[in-house]
């Protein structure tokens, strides 16, 4: 009974966010064309910049327009610490993006990465 | 030409005599209802918009303003009628507070009209732009705000519908927009009004046991039913029907667009071709939806850094008022003027001047600009329809501080924009076919001996914009602010 109450203690332990972690990223080309692909490369840093490791995250892009459907892609962690997905942007305008999931030490991750600009089409 | 506008052209189908349906808009609670629905859905906007996520994608503000709220608009307009006005929040917020504060003045003669909607209208189109309210959700709540306290504040001071009928851009949007409507309020047996004395549908009727006291409001828009002609100025609230007390207002069905040619005088508005208000409200409606959607293409943006370099500015709200200027008022000017100059020259006719030639030709424009704005409203209802389910669920964490109604289904959209453009199309393309058939019976009214040469100078003006609106829809969309860095 006992064991009984401290799992379900344990399984009830709110999720903690990760605020002292700080996410770098950048996005190549800077500048993609639309439904052109771009690589998204993510580096996520502790208080000392060191990078860390063995997070499960994922990529969100939003458009600055409701209604727009957002791009949802699990981020690949490489060898170096960096993270890595590979995008296609269904419309050309501003993306927000949003890096989220749960580090190694199962602390929560949700933070507002920056916004980028996805070029149009040439005008016909 | 008289026999098409006897106000009788459908006769027998009648809505309010309609099973459920029917019923459900006799019931003297069916605007009160309708109004409540859409209380909570604004309730819901000021207050997400206010405490929730700052990305308009992720916000109910802006979804539900922006997507849902306009798209449904334009849908409901076009299937049915004004009924967003008969459900209107604000006139529900108004209803309650003239109950604490009873207004006594009458709305000054000289403000009355729609001059100052026109302004007020072009304001909002123009801020919209400006401050890109679409990805701010607190300035949508504010803005959801500030139309709540416009209308308390001048209904509490001024009688009847005072903010629909001169002020609410909103409502100017929907009144020339209704005129596209297959649902009108209409008297069903005029022998029934002639022997009537009392004139319920518009002075309200009144208790037997104390007259001094109304029991159920008439019209507040000042719309006589005997002789209301079309849905300008129509909110469809229904008082009307509450007020009739021979039951004798039926919501009949009509052909859309034909009173944009309907000559006859309409009780509280007079005639459309004396209301030069009116003409440059419909031309406003029309240019505006080319500028609305020209405003979220690539090109724009080429545009509007060539402003910036030839203006030698950097403000953004002079290049933007360029283009506005530009839109709604110069290229107006040019087309219509150079058109109206032609009618008279092929007609041979010069009794009324170039001025009043092109505002009665003004209204015939009006099914072109509704496509206009179907096409582009449609587009974002269409492909964002499914996201109010991810949203809501979002702002159910927001609220509650866990997934109440599951995590957010973010892959929940709508249609591909591709699979939209071919529906986007046609509404241009009906929109201008009906647009056509208005301005050639404008010409078969006013020109009876040459209707042809008449219409010959507005069919290439309307050419010439439907060009440019599929020249817009082949566009590559660029969803990004007005502003001139980046």
């Amino acid at each position: 009974m006992t064991f009984g109450c401290l799992a379900a203690a344990a399984c009830g332990r709110p999720v903690l966010p990760a605020e002292d972690v700080a996410v770098e990223w950048k996005v190549i080309p800077s500048a993609p064309p639309v439904e052109g692909e771009a690589i998204a490369e993510i580096r996520v840093l502790d208080p000392v910049r060191q990078p860390l490791r063995g997070a499960r995250l994922r990529l969100e892009a939003h458009m600055n327009h409701p209604g727009m459907a957002p791009i949802i892609e699990p981020l690949v962690e490489q060898e170096n610490g960096v993270y890595r997905v590979r995008l296609r942007f269904s419309m050309a305008g501003v993306w927000v993006l949003f890096v989220k999931g749960e580090l190694a030490d199962r602390r929560r991750l949700d933070q507002r990465a920056g916004e980028m600009t996805v070029r149009g089409l040439t005008p016909v | 030409m008289r026999m098409l506008f006897t106000g009788r052209e459908v006769a027998g189908v009648d809505v309010l005599r309609w099973p459920v349906v029917g019923g459900f808009l006799r019931w003297r609670h069916a605007r009160s209802t309708l109004q409540l629905g859409l209380l909570v859905a604004a309730t819901l906007v000021v207050l997400h918009g206010l405490l929730g996520p700052d990305i308009a994608p992720g916000n109910l503000a802006t979804v539900l303003t922006w997507v849902h709220y306009r798209g449904l608009l334009v849908v409901a307009l076009l299937a049915a009628g004004n009924f967003f006005c008969a459900g209107c929040p604000f006139v529900l917020v108004r209803d309650w507070g003239r109950r604490l504060h009873a207004p006594a003045r009458l709305w000054p003669k000289r403000l009355r009209g729609k001059w100052l909607a026109l302004v007020l209208f072009a304001a909002v189109l123009f801020a919209y732009e400006l401050f890109d309210l679409w990805a701010l959700p607190r300035a949508t709540a504010y803005l959801v705000l500030a139309y709540f306290g416009a209308a308390l504040a001048v209904d509490s001071i001024f009688k009847g519908a005072t903010f629909c009928k001169h002020l609410c851009p909103i409502g100017q949007f929907n009144f020339v927009a209704s005129t596209m409507s297959p649902l009108e309020l209409r008297i069903r047996e005029p022998a029934t009004c002639q022997a009537c004395r009392t004139s319920d549908c518009i002075s309200g009727r009144r208790s037997v046991e104390a007259p001094q006291v109304i029991r159920q409001r008439g019209c507040e828009l000042g719309l006589y039913l005997p002789a209301k002609v079309g849905n300008i100025d129509c909110t469809f609230c229904l008082d009307c029907v509450q007020a009739c007390p021979h039951d004798n207002i039926g919501l009949t069905v009509r052909a859309p667009g034909l009173e944009l040619a309907d000559p006859r005088r309409r009780s509280g508005i007079g005639r459309l071709g004396d209301r030069p208000d009116l003409a440059l409200l419909a031309i406003l409606f029309v240019f505006g939806a080319l500028l609305n959607a020209f405003s979220m293409v690539g090109p724009v943006h080429h545009l509007e850094h060539w402003l910036s370099g030839a203006l030698g500015t950097s403000s953004e709200a002079l290049v933007l008022g360029c283009l506005f200027v530009g839109g709604l008022a110069v290229a107006p000017l040019v087309l219509l003027g150079l058109a109206a100059v032609l009618t008279r020259v092929l007609t041979e006719d010069r009794r009324d001047s170039t001025g009043r030639v092109a505002l009665r030709y003004a209204y015939g424009l009006v099914p072109f600009g509704f496509g206009m704005w179907l096409a582009h409203y449609g587009f974002h209802l269409l492909t964002g329809a499914f996201t109010i389910v991810p949203v809501t669920q979002s702002a159910a964490i927001d609220f509650a501080g866990w997934p109440a109604l599951g995590e957010p289904l973010w892959r929940w959209a709508g249609m591909r924009p591709g699979a939209v453009f071919p529906i986007q199309l046609g509404c241009v393309l009906l929109g201008t076919v009906g647009s056509l058939t208005v301005l050639h019976l404008v010409s078969l009214r006013d020109y009876p001996n040459r209707p042809a040469r008449a219409t010959i100078p507005w069919a290439v003006v309307l050419v010439l914009l439907a060009a440019a609106a599929i020249w817009v829809l082949f566009q590559p969309m660029e969803m990004r602010g007005m502003g001139l860095i980046g």
